[in-house]
């Protein structure tokens, strides 16, 4: 199947049972999107799909031919981080990183959408991320700031 | 301790080291190793609760294409993975059992231990191995209950024990009879907690290759990297020099990930040395939550006698965890509920104490977690303080002050409380949530509550009687900085934390040092990351080593600059002679003449222990309270709405001062502040390692309600300030601290909201309902 990552169009083989994470983890070497759960209960696998924030671990990898996806490794642009991912490490957003990759991806899904929005909203957003290390005071402050930049 | 305060680095808010690799996807958790050739390993694991094992027949899953080995007992090392607990540790001598192996040969004691376990080309494959084992079994009689497994006639679960207690302990101080004669009231109340699940977002798993040359690499995930090649040498008798442990980051750890040796380690090690290929074993969520790491659960009796002014004059603890069939740190807990917060919250006269934790064929794992028995013996004793205090009509904030010790003030057990914040603790945080005020003025259905803790911080380790962390510091020739440290990044942000420190030693900015942390071949030996050590401790063994190097260069540029090097100084990069500082010479400049010039070369180390004299083998004798390096105080304020028809409690807002020493990193030392509080949140209302007959009933987040982003309350952090005698700047550990009030403080919330106290957690919206039923009817 044909599958662009990043802007990176790849043609690789792929088995009808192989999620999407399955593919961007083992095919791609892509490991920046993090392996919670496989059930869709955690977050940590979050990568867009034309912009949309998805469960990797939840999508069948066939389904995502035709469509773009964005993983953590595809938001820096020129060499420059993302403003959000600037925002998580001025705000102190980030500890043991397992769920970061993953929670950046719903902001800015989020912020694409809505670039202005308020802090329940922002909650709403990362209601799928579970983070067991920040009690998410830090996470949401840093969204909120990066609204700003 | 710290002299000035006048500081380039430390109290300030500082990025972490770590944070670029995370929010990029370039830190490398052990699941995201991949190597050629990397087989899948799994693991075939004990349907019953108790079984013999009559036999295993692997020879049909032997057979299946794209199996490369299949491993039972025979296959692995005959040494209990544990096997310190009953020997080769001074705190456990005599109070400890090795019950844990790689994988069982007789007899199955819970469901989900280790029976077999296979190799294969990929998970598909190894899963159907899996069912093709067949194990024949003869069903035992099981218990799951403490108070029944104690019982005459309880199935017995290890031959050699029969009545299943594994750990006792029982210990008086003072004139108990006399303290409880002389009480005004006497208060006994019974309190039960449940098993926390630690949730941590990265799973537990390995991935181990051998070289040709009989080295093992095991990239894990664990606190301890350094302890784990320690147990794995001494299980299997490989010297250590050939084992290669790397766990630089850890995604959470919460104490699952500590001082354990686990089955999967040896299981993975054993099937790759097999194979002769790499092989990965990633548990996954289900069988994480199936693998059952757990607080163990306990019933803890408390009986509390108090003059008519509250002070409190003896105090009865009895104690009983269900440590399931494998003992692990349940032992520890209960002798440091009782070595610490039993006998040190308040400043009690005569206290005594019986404890035990017994065997059951429950599932769980009762390894460490986040304060080690505190939440739970907190929640106890400051559930009851409320009581206390309500039954004399005072206020609870009174109560508390009332019984503490005076800063300054040495225990009986010879605890020196130098940095003694708690009375502060409690006065910032109860101004911060107007406690007076809402207390005078109710809300209906809304309450406020409180709890204190105490926690011990700088714990120097559980095997001998000075155990070191290290650091080494190299100096390179361009004035750049290698700093290689035991300490694993679990994510608490000790790597932050150690570079903060050296470079504040050293004078130097914060980009020259590059940290290189759990990996047992380049770092040296330390104990890890638990047991609110590693600001601690890492810090201090920093300092040491930076400490050393500044010397190093201040020598070599004295032969630069041609002057003594005490009258030698750094700062920004330069050293400068004190007198004329426009006389200076940068780092680079001295690094680069001691390399080119003198042929030396710059390396420090800085080896950490408890202070000589603190720890006395005697005092800190096994369930004996003697003193700990450094203590760490807080009160957390809750403040919580009750719905009277569905009995469920909201939380509104949290407000946690903790006594933390001097702050090094305040954005972490904010962000333990609140993750703690979000944990313990949960623990309080929500989370429940629920199982039955043996059985854990959750398995996955759907059904484990671990804290979102819109279940949590306003959090105030509040830092509270004090100088430690022998944290590095005045620090102490403030990792588990943070989780120990929040329970007790919600659980009196919720009294003062709505007239009901609920002893059992988590505190459920049907037990509060029960309550209130209850309370109708009286």
């Amino acid at each position: 199947m044909k599958l662009d990552v990043n802007g990176q169009l790849h043609d690789i083989p792929v088995e009808a049972h192989e999620t999407l994470l399955d593919v961007l983890r083992n095919r791609l070497g892509l490991t920046g999107t993090k392996q919670g759960c496989s059930g869709g209960g955690c977050g940590a696998c979050t990568v867009l799909l034309d912009g949309r924030p998805v469960y990797s671990c939840m999508v069948f990898a066939a389904r995502a031919e035709g469509m773009k996806v964005t993983t953590i490794e595809g938001l820096a642009q020129n060499g420059e981080i993302h403003p959000i991912q600037r925002a998580f490490i001025d705000h102190g957003a980030v500890q043991c990183g397992y769920c970061t990759p993953g929670q950046i991806l719903s902001a800015k899904a989020l912020l694409d959408k809505n670039p202005s929005p308020s802090e329940s909203q922002v909650k709403e957003a990362i209601v799928g991320n579970l983070c067991r290390c920040t009690g998410y005071v830090k996470i949401v402050k840093a969204i909120l700031a990066a609204v700003r930049t | 301790m710290s002299g000035n305060r006048e500081y380039t680095y430390i109290g300030k808010k500082l990025e972490r080291v770590d944070a670029l690799a995370k929010v990029t996807g370039e830190a490398r958790y052990f699941a995201d190793v991949q190597l050629p050739g990397m087989l899948v390993g799994k693991i075939l694991t004990s349907p019953h609760a108790h079984a013999r094992i009559l036999s295993i027949d692997s020879s049909n899953a032997e057979r299946l294409p794209g199996v490369r080995a299949v491993v039972t007992a025979k296959d692995m090392p005959k040494r209990s993975l544990d096997f310190y607990q009953s020997g080769e540790s001074d705190q456990m001598k005599g109070h400890g059992r090795a019950d844990l192996y790689a994988l069982v040969s007789e007899k199955v004691h819970f469901v989900g231990e280790e029976v077999a376990a296979v190799a294969a080309d990929d998970s598909f494959i190894a899963e159907e191995a899996l069912r093709l084992i067949r194990v024949e079994y003869e069903v035992l009689p099981a218990v799951f209950a403490p108070e029944e497994s104690m019982k005459p006639g309880a199935p017995t679960i290890y031959e050699d024990l029969p009545g299943n207690v594994a750990n006792h302990l029982q210990g008086s101080h003072g004139d108990v009879k006399k303290g409880f004669a002389e009480a005004d009231h006497i208060f006994e109340d019974e309190f039960k907690t449940q098993p926390q699940y630690h949730g941590a977002l990265e799973r537990h798993g390995c991935t181990c290759t051998w070289g040709c040359d009989g080295n093992l690499t095991m990239w894990t995930t664990t606190q301890t990297p350094h302890l784990l090649q320690w147990m794995y040498g001494g299980v299997t008798g490989t010297p250590m020099s050939n084992i290669r442990i790397v766990s630089s980051y850890v995604g959470g750890g919460f104490g699952s990930k500590t001082h354990v040796l686990y089955p999967y380690h040896v299981i993975c090690a054993v099937l790759s040395k097999k194979t002769g290929r790499p092989v990965k074993i990633d548990l996954s969520r289900m069988e994480d939550f199936a693998h059952a790491c757990a607080c163990p659960p306990w019933t803890i009796k408390i009986r509390t006698a108090v003059k008519k002014d509250g002070r409190i004059t003896a105090k009865h603890l009895d104690m009983t965890g269900d440590c399931g069939a494998h003992l692990y740190s349940s032992a520890g807990q209960l002798n440091q509920c009782v070595t610490m917060a039993f006998s040190h919250l308040y400043k009690v006269p005569a206290i005594s104490y019986e404890g035990r934790v017994v065997y059951t064929n429950n599932p769980h794992r009762a390894v460490a977690y986040r304060g080690f028995g505190n939440p739970q013996i907190s929640f106890a004793m400051e559930s009851q303080m409320d009581r206390i205090a309500e039954a004399l009509h005072m206020d609870p904030a009174e109560l508390r002050l009332k019984n503490f010790f005076e800063p300054g003030e040495t225990s009986d057990f010879g605890w020196k409380f130098d940095a003694y914040g708690l009375p502060e603790c409690v006065r910032k945080a109860t101004e911060a949530a107007d406690w007076k005020g809402k207390r005078r003025e109710k809300t209906p259905n809304r309450g406020i509550g409180m709890a204190n803790i105490l926690h011990m911080t700088g714990w120097k380790g559980v095997f001998g009687a000075g155990e070191s962390d290290s650091t080494i510091l190299v100096g390179k020739e361009d004035g750049s900085f290698y700093l290689y440290t035991d300490f694993s990044e679990i994510g608490t942000g000790v790597w932050t934390v150690a570079r903060a420190v050296a470079a504040e030693v050293l004078g130097v900015s914060l980009e020259t040092i590059r940290i290189v942390g759990g990996d047992t071949y380049a770092t040296p030996f330390g104990q890890g990351s638990y047991a609110s050590r590693g600001t601690y401790n890492c810090g201090n063994s920093v300092k040491l080593a930076a400490l050393d190097m500044k010397r190093q260069i201040l020598e070599a540029a004295a032969d630069l600059l041609k002057e003594n090097p005490e009258g030698l100084d750094t700062k920004n990069d330069e050293v400068f002679v004190r007198r004329t500082p426009e006389k200076k010479v940068p780092f680079s400049r001295v690094c680069w003449h001691v390399h080119f010039n003198l042929a030396k070369m710059l390396i420090s180390k800085g080896n950490w222990t408890m202070p000589a004299g603190l720890h006395d083998p005697v005092t800190n004798r096994w369930g004996s309270p003697g003193p700990m390096t450094s203590y760490a105080f807080a009160c957390q304020v809750a403040e919580v709405e009750v719905d009277p028809r569905t009995g469920k409690v909201q939380v509104l807002k949290m407000t946690a001062a903790h006594d933390v020493g001097y702050p090094i990193n305040l954005e972490q030392v904010e962000g333990q502040i609140e993750g703690g509080v979000v944990m313990g949140l949960g623990y309080a209302l929500t989370e429940d390692l629920r199982m039955e007959e043996g059985r854990v009933l959750v398995d996955d987040f759907a059904d484990y309600f671990v804290r979102r982003s819109q279940d949590v309350p306003e959090i105030n952090p509040i830092i509270v300030t004090t100088d430690d005698a022998y944290g590095p700047f005045g620090a102490k550990g403030v990792g588990e601290a943070v989780m120990c009030p929040t329970a007790a403080a919600i659980a009196n919330a919720i009294y003062d909201a709505v007239g009901v106290r609920i002893n059992e957690l988590p505190i459920t919206p049907a037990k509060v309902l029960k309550a209130l039923r209850e309370k109708e009817k009286r």
